[in-house]
């Protein structure tokens, strides 16, 4: 099998399991859905690891698919080591976490829905590691959002779900938005969104005056996903979905999309003044400031979250600082984060299954009744606060050591670097012990001491799991660094780095650092109850939660404000506001061009037929004013699209002659239709000033659409393009219908965006007029869209004698079923 | 109206109209037809079948089976028309290009079919999809 295949198998397969799930767990026990789900990533993840030799040796892989290649779009997909190494991230993690969940959910959860999304952002996730061509890794990028977006709402009927999903989708959304934007402007200043391209060219773009532009955009939208300060709010309220989904999506893999694509462009953006400032600093406030955030939690889960915050923070400050060695660090931490934080969230799982609550307050002493779950919590916990021989700490001794250099080599302001960086690692150790002494070790005054017990296998097997490999990677971190590290490091760096990680690399101001940390952290932790209140807190004015909800609430409010203006009611006063808009643009350009001399001998003959035709449909619309039923106004109507369809034809016009008269059809019957629910007409009388208005508006908007069109037509700016269709339809397009070439092959892409809006339409109408209530007999009262008229005849007199019962004419609708 | 009238009239209106927007269809793409008006007079079609009160359309017909739903209609399109332009990716053309196949089929001979067909094809369920939605909800009361 050629790579390319390869590759892009693997990421569709996730796509594909996406929509088999649901048919799954309907048509097989839906048990077994999370069970094929977490096989369906371990192939994936098999697949993927089969590539690292030839990765480790510093290949890349890659696959092509032409999309627009004239707007510089094609999905590339390049495995190279950073890629790689995130790709197995998410599967390896996606095989664990989906295993979970199948035993976490329970039996009469949908099953087949919840699968289906997790699959689907596990394929979306791929997509971004692996999309090369930045528009296409926008893509992807967003429809992790939207996954999020419906696992966090999973639970759509709390309130929290909601709330929390909208949150998520409004802040990742947006900031997504702004580095869309970002990528535009790249593309305009170097010509292409490739990667690889882009990273040729990062001189350039350092250099031109949009940089500091195209910078605070793209980050604007990392830091937006990976909840940094200020953008970190809404990770908290993501916590309302599903455990699992905490573990897999705002922890694990989700989250550092924003990471991965500050990652990615440190060799295009990276490396300036700018660039270390805004991406370091930003990283510290939110490593600092996240946990100082969990230190004042009492929920575990929303302690987690704001823990994954300040790590996120950690892994952004290195990216920041950029050198080799910081990259390698970022990397690491970015893997062993990934490892303890799942684990961690899975005990949280546990923990919430088994006690039925998440309060740090009422859990004591679960490592009695709950041993293994104990051992998996306080390997992580242990491996979060770096403590050694895990494997945070190695990686934490690496972030101090760039912290320390970044630090020495600018001194000055630079020395908040390390500064910050032991704060927050001090607190972090303080809330690891929290998390670990105080719900498993600490004994005594809670109903819950010593609640609950192992579970089975399918909960306990991975966070024990992930709590062994924290183990077994802090005690030999070279299992990594070669096939891993060194790869995703070099692919960052631009030239190949060696990645040298270890527990003990003597004595170092780092592992001073380490030891200041971690002895402040057990102080601090000892005597919590003195400072931990007295932490200074943002005023609530200036909170940022505070801005958004303002936001959210005022945005209806001014809609509704502004809807009201013009929505009265009164469907002239609506279509009046509207063709006044349009009437006010159209004046303007008609001015503009009123100069331009006319030429009427390119305006085509008027043929007599023509005429008649036009008088016909004139006269029919002035009808439509003096009739007084709405029978006789649609008939009327139809008096002015009949002849049109006619007028078609006589232009030589075969489809759209056809197109109208059909829809002409059917436009009527909608018409009868919707009159059965409409209240008798009633003709109220109406002023003379507004009748004035409603005249100037109509007239003026017929006189500056025909202006509009006489001009036109008459006036070519540009050669025309109909030659090019009539000569090409048939070789290029094959077919003779040059109309019909036209929709569905030279301009398909606008046939597909219309399309796309009729569906979107139908799926509206669906969802807005409800369905008729399913009853069992289609009872006298039940109104049906096209009620059998008998039925209005048997309702209140009995059956006449023409409708015997022997009569040939079956009754329609489940009459002789009532 | 008398049901009677427009049930035979139907019977025979519909079948023939149906034939007629395949035909349409499917000659679109060198005669005057296509995707958008095949689906319109399906639409016309179906709309005379519910005004008559028979088959699928029917809301009340068969009510062990789950009612035909024309909203499922419309997104299904869309993925036609979406699978047909991801195929030439697959062929390492962009998004899209058409391509032309001559095939000589039993009966009807020697046959050129562009792919847009295809395309045209969802375009049609779409059309249909929503149109007949549109009816169906606005046709029945709240």
């Amino acid at each position: 099998m050629r790579a390319s295949t390869w590759l892009t198998i693997i990421l569709i397969a996730p796509f594909v399991a996406s929509a088999l799930a649901p048919l799954l767990a309907r048509r097989v026990a839906s048990r077994w859905v999370g069970v094929a789900s977490a096989a369906v990533a371990l192939a994936a993840a098999l697949a993927l690891a089969s590539a690292l030799p030839q990765v480790a040796a510093g290949e890349s892989l890659s696959a092509t698919w032409r999309w627009v290649p004239a707007l510089g779009v094609e999905i590339r997909l390049v495995l190279d080591g950073f890629s790689l190494f995130f790709a197995l991230i998410v599967t390896g993690m996606g095989t664990l976490i989906l295993l979970y969940a199948s035993a976490y959910l329970g039996p009469d959860e949908d099953h087949g829905r919840f699968f289906a999304y997790m699959l689907a952002f596990m394929g979306a996730m791929l997509g971004v590691v692996l999309s090369s061509n930045l528009a296409v890794l926008y893509v992807f990028w967003e429809l992790t959002s939207v996954t999020s977006f419906l696992l966090i709402g999973y639970w759509y009927h709390k309130e929290g779900s909601r709330y929390g999903a909208q949150k998520a989708l409004l802040i990742t959304a947006g900031g997504g938005l702004a580095m869309l934007l970002g990528f535009v402007l790249l593309y305009v200043e170097a010509g292409t969104f490739d990667l690889a391209g882009l990273s040729t060219q990062a001189t350039q773009i350092r250099q031109s005056p949009r940089y500091p532009l195209i910078t605070a955009l793209v980050l604007a939208g990392a830091f937006a996903k990976s909840a940094q300060v200020p953008f970190h709010i809404w990770l908290p309220n993501a916590m309302e979905a599903p455990t699992p989904v905490s573990a897999f999506l705002h922890s694990a893999t989700m989250v550092k999309a924003g990471l991965y694509l500050v990652a990615r462009m440190v060799g295009v953006l990276g490396g300036t003044e700018l660039w270390t400032w805004l991406v370091t600093g930003v990283g510290l406030a939110s490593l600092v400031w996240g946990a100082a955030l969990a230190l004042r939690q009492t929920d575990l889960k929303a302690l987690m979250a704001n823990s994954t915050v300040s790590q996120l923070g950690l892994i952004m400050s290195l990216l920041g600082i950029a050198t080799p060695a910081a990259l390698a660090a970022a990397v690491f931490h970015t893997l062993n984060h990934a490892i303890f934080k799942g684990s961690l969230f899975l005990v949280t799982g546990i923990v919430e299954h088994e006690t039925g609550t998440r309060d740090v307050r009422r859990l004591r002493g679960l490592a009695r009744s709950m041993p293994l779950t104990a051992a998996a919590a306080g390997l992580a916990s242990l491996a979060l606060a770096g403590v050694p021989p895990l494997n945070g700490f190695v990686s934490k001794e690496m972030f101090f050591e760039a912290a320390w250099h970044f630090g020495h080599d600018r001194a000055g302001l630079a020395w908040l670097a390390p500064a910050l960086a032991v704060l927050g690692s001090s607190f972090t150790m303080v809330y690891a012990l929290l998390f670990f002494h105080g719900v498993f070790l600490a004994r005594g005054g809670s109903s819950h001491d010593g609640a609950g017990h192992d579970p089975g296998w399918s909960l306990l097997g991975p966070p024990l799991l992930l709590g062994g490999l924290a183990l077994v990677v802090g005690v030999g971190p070279q299992l990594v660094s070669g096939a891993l590290l060194t790869p995703a490091t070099s692919a960052l760096a631009g030239a190949w780095t060696s990645v040298e990680a270890g527990l003990w690399h003597g004595l170092t101001p780092a592992l001073a650092m380490s030891g200041a940390a971690l002895a402040a952290g057990l102080a601090g932790y000892a005597t919590r109850h003195r400072w931990v209140a007295g932490l200074p807190q943002m005023p609530p004015a200036l909170r940022l939660d505070t801005w958004y909800d303002g936001f959210v609430r005022q945005l209806p409010a001014v809609a509704d404000r502004l809807t009201r203006a013009h929505v009265t009611g009164r469907l002239s006063d609506h279509l009046g506001s509207l063709v006044a808009a349009v009437l006010l643009l159209w004046g303007y350009v008609i001015l503009r061009l009123w100069g331009l001399e006319w030429r009427s001998a390119s305006l085509g003959a008027i043929e007599p037929f023509d005429v008649a035709l036009t008088g016909v449909m004139a006269a029919s619309a002035l009808a439509t004013l003096a009739v007084r039923s709405r029978l006789g106004m649609a008939a009327a109507l139809g008096g002015v699209g009949m002849p049109m369809a006619v007028l078609f034809v006589s232009l030589r016009a075969p489809d759209l002659a056809l197109t109208q008269l059909i829809v002409e059809s059917i436009a009527l019957v909608l018409f009868v239709l919707a009159f059965r629910h409409l209240p008798p007409l009633v003709h109220r009388p109406v002023g003379t000033c507004r009748r004035a208005a409603s005249a100037a508006l109509s007239i003026g908007f017929g006189l500056s659409m025909a202006t509009l069109t006489l001009i036109f037509t008459s006036h070519r700016v540009w050669p025309s393009i109909a030659p090019f269709f009539l000569e090409t339809s048939l070789p290029l397009g094959g077919g003779r219908n040059v109309v019909n070439v036209i929709l569905v092959d030279f301009r398909g892409l606008d046939t597909l965006g219309e399309i796309t809006v009729l569906a979107i339409a139908a799926l509206a109408v669906a969802g807005l007029m409800r369905r008729p209530a399913r009853r069992h007999g289609a009872g006298p009262d039940e109104r049906l869209a096209f009620p059998p008229l008998v039925t209005e005849d048997l309702s209140d007199a009995a059956p006449s004698s023409n409708a015997a019962p022997s009569s040939k004419v079956a009754s329609p609708g489940g009459l002789e079923r009532a | 109206m008398n049901e009677v009238i427009l049930r035979t009239t139907a019977r025979l209106a519909v079948p023939t109209t149906v034939v007629y927007a395949l035909y349409l269809l499917l000659r679109g793409h060198n005669e005057p037809g296509g995707g958008f008006i095949a689906g319109l007079v399906s639409a016309a079609a179906l709309t005379l079948m519910r005004m008559a009160g028979m088959g699928l359309a029917h809301p009340s017909a068969d009510r062990r089976r789950k009612r035909w739903d024309f909203a499922s209609l419309a997104p299904l399109g869309l993925l036609v028309a979406a699978l047909t332009g991801i195929g030439a990716m697959l062929a390492g053309r962009p998004f899209l290009t058409s391509a032309v196949v001559a095939l000589d089929l039993p009966v009807l001979g020697h046959v050129e079919m562009a792919s847009a067909v295809l395309f045209d094809v969802g375009v049609f369920l779409v059309v249909v999809g929503t149109a007949m939605t549109i009816v169906e909800r606005i046709g029945t009361s709240r």
